[in-house]
C-alpha cells in the first residue's frame, strides 16, 4: 500500500496521538479504537491487518504494552515511503501517546493523591470504571478485524473461548497461549 | 509502567529523571518490537504466515476482553449500582462499535454521565443508596 503524506499529516497524526493520550483513562488499549477510527477508517494510512498485526505483534515484545503504538506509526510510515519515514512515525505516534499523559500523571498524580477521598475525584475515577471497560471490550472486539462474521468458522470462535478462560483463569504464560493461536491459525484450522 | 517510570524519574531525578526512566524504559522494547514488524514484513506473503497473524490476533482480543473481564467484579461494588454499570458499559460499547463515534464525544458523554451519577450516589446519604450501592 502506498501513500502520500504531507507534513501537515504527519503534524495531524502526532497531534491525534496527542488527544488520545489525554483521554486514555483505562491504558492505550482503551484508545485503540480511536487509533482506528483515524488511521483506517478516516485517512486509509493503514490497512485493517496492518492495523491489527501492529497490535498483535507488540504483545509479543517485552516492556510496556503501549508500544503497539510505535509499530502503528512505524507501518504508517513504511507506507508513506521507506524507513527513514517509518522511524518518524514511530517515533512521532510514541512520543503522542506518551508525553501529554506523562506531563499529565507528573502534574495531577500529587494533587490527586492529597484529594482523592474528596467525591468528585472519587466519582471520576469511579465513574468512569464502566465506561473503561466498555472501551476494553470495543477494541477486543475491534481487533478481531473486519473478516469476522456470520460465516467465521466456529472452530475460531471456540480458541477464542478458551483462550478467554486460559488467560482468565490459570497462569499459563501469555506467550504460550499466543504460540498455540498462532500455531492454529498457520496450520488453517481457525 | 510509563506513568510509574516517570513519577519515580521525577521523585530522584527531577523532570530530567522523568525523561530518561521514559527513554530507558521505552529504548530497547521499541527495538525488539521494530524487528518483529520487519521479520513479519519480510514473510507476510506467505498464506501460513497470514494464518498464524490471524490465531495471535485472536489471542491478542481473547487478552483485552479477559482484561475488561477481570475488572468486572469490582463494579458489582460500584456506589453508582450494576444497573447503571451495565448501562455505562453497554453504552460505551454501542457508540464505539456500532455507531462508531469519536471517542472525544463517548467520553464527554457518556463519561459525564457516568461521573455525575456517580457523585450523585456518593454524596446521597448511606439510607437512600440502593442494595447494591
Amino acid at each position: 500500500m502506498n501513500i502520500t503524506l504531507a507534513w501537515t499529516d504527519w503534524l495531524a497524526l502526532f497531534g491525534h496521538f496527542m488527544t488520545l493520550s489525554l483521554l486514555a483513562v483505562g491504558g492505550g488499549i482503551s484508545v485503540v479504537p480511536g487509533m482506528h477510527r483515524f488511521l483506517v477508517a478516516e485517512h486509509a494510512w493503514l490497512t485493517d491487518p496492518q492495523f491489527g498485526s501492529s497490535v498483535a505483534l507488540a504483545q509479543m515484545a517485552p516492556g510496556p504494552n503501549v508500544l503497539f503504538v510505535a509499530l502503528m506509526g512505524w507501518n504508517v510510515g513504511l507506507n508513506a515511503g521507506g524507513t527513514a519515514w517509518a522511524l518518524l512515525g514511530a517515533t512521532l505516534c510514541l512520543v503522542g501517546i506518551v508525553m501529554p499523559s506523562s506531563v499529565l500523571t507528573l502534574v495531577a498524580t500529587r494533587w490527586a493523591r492529597r484529594h482523592r477521598q474528596h467525591p468528585g475525584v472519587r466519582a471520576f475515577s469511579l465513574g468512569l470504571t464502566p465506561l473503561v471497560v466498555g472501551l476494553l471490550a470495543s477494541t477486543a472486539w475491534l481487533l478481531l478485524g473486519p473478516g469476522v462474521g456470520a460465516d467465521t468458522p466456529w472452530r475460531y470462535w471456540l480458541a477464542g473461548l478458551v483462550a478467554v478462560g486460559v488467560l482468565w483463569k490459570t497462569r499459563v504464560h501469555l506467550l504460550w497461549v499466543m504460540a498455540a493461536g498462532a500455531l492454529l491459525g498457520g496450520i488453517g484450522w481457525i | 509502567m510509563a506513568n510509574l517510570a516517570v513519577m519515580l524519574g521525577d521523585r530522584y531525578f527531577g523532570w530530567r529523571g522523568a525523561v530518561a526512566g521514559l527513554a530507558g524504559l521505552f529504548a530497547i522494547p521499541a527495538l525488539a518490537g521494530l524487528a518483529l514488524a520487519i521479520g513479519y514484513q519480510s514473510l507476510t506473503h506467505l498464506p501460513e504466515v497470514q494464518g498464524a497473524m490471524r490465531g495471535l490476533a485472536l489471542v491478542v482480543s481473547a487478552l483485552i476482553l479477559t482484561t475488561a473481564i477481570k475488572l468486572v467484579p469490582a463494579l458489582s461494588r460500584h456506589p453508582g449500582g450494576r444497573l447503571f454499570c451495565a448501562l455505562s458499559g453497554l453504552s460505551t460499547v454501542l457508540c464505539v462499535v456500532w455507531l462508531k463515534w469519536p471517542l472525544l464525544w463517548v467520553l464527554l458523554l457518556v463519561g459525564t454521565a457516568s461521573c455525575l451519577w456517580t457523585y450523585r450516589r456518593l454524596a446521597a446519604p448511606a439510607a437512600k443508596a440502593g442494595p447494591h450501592a
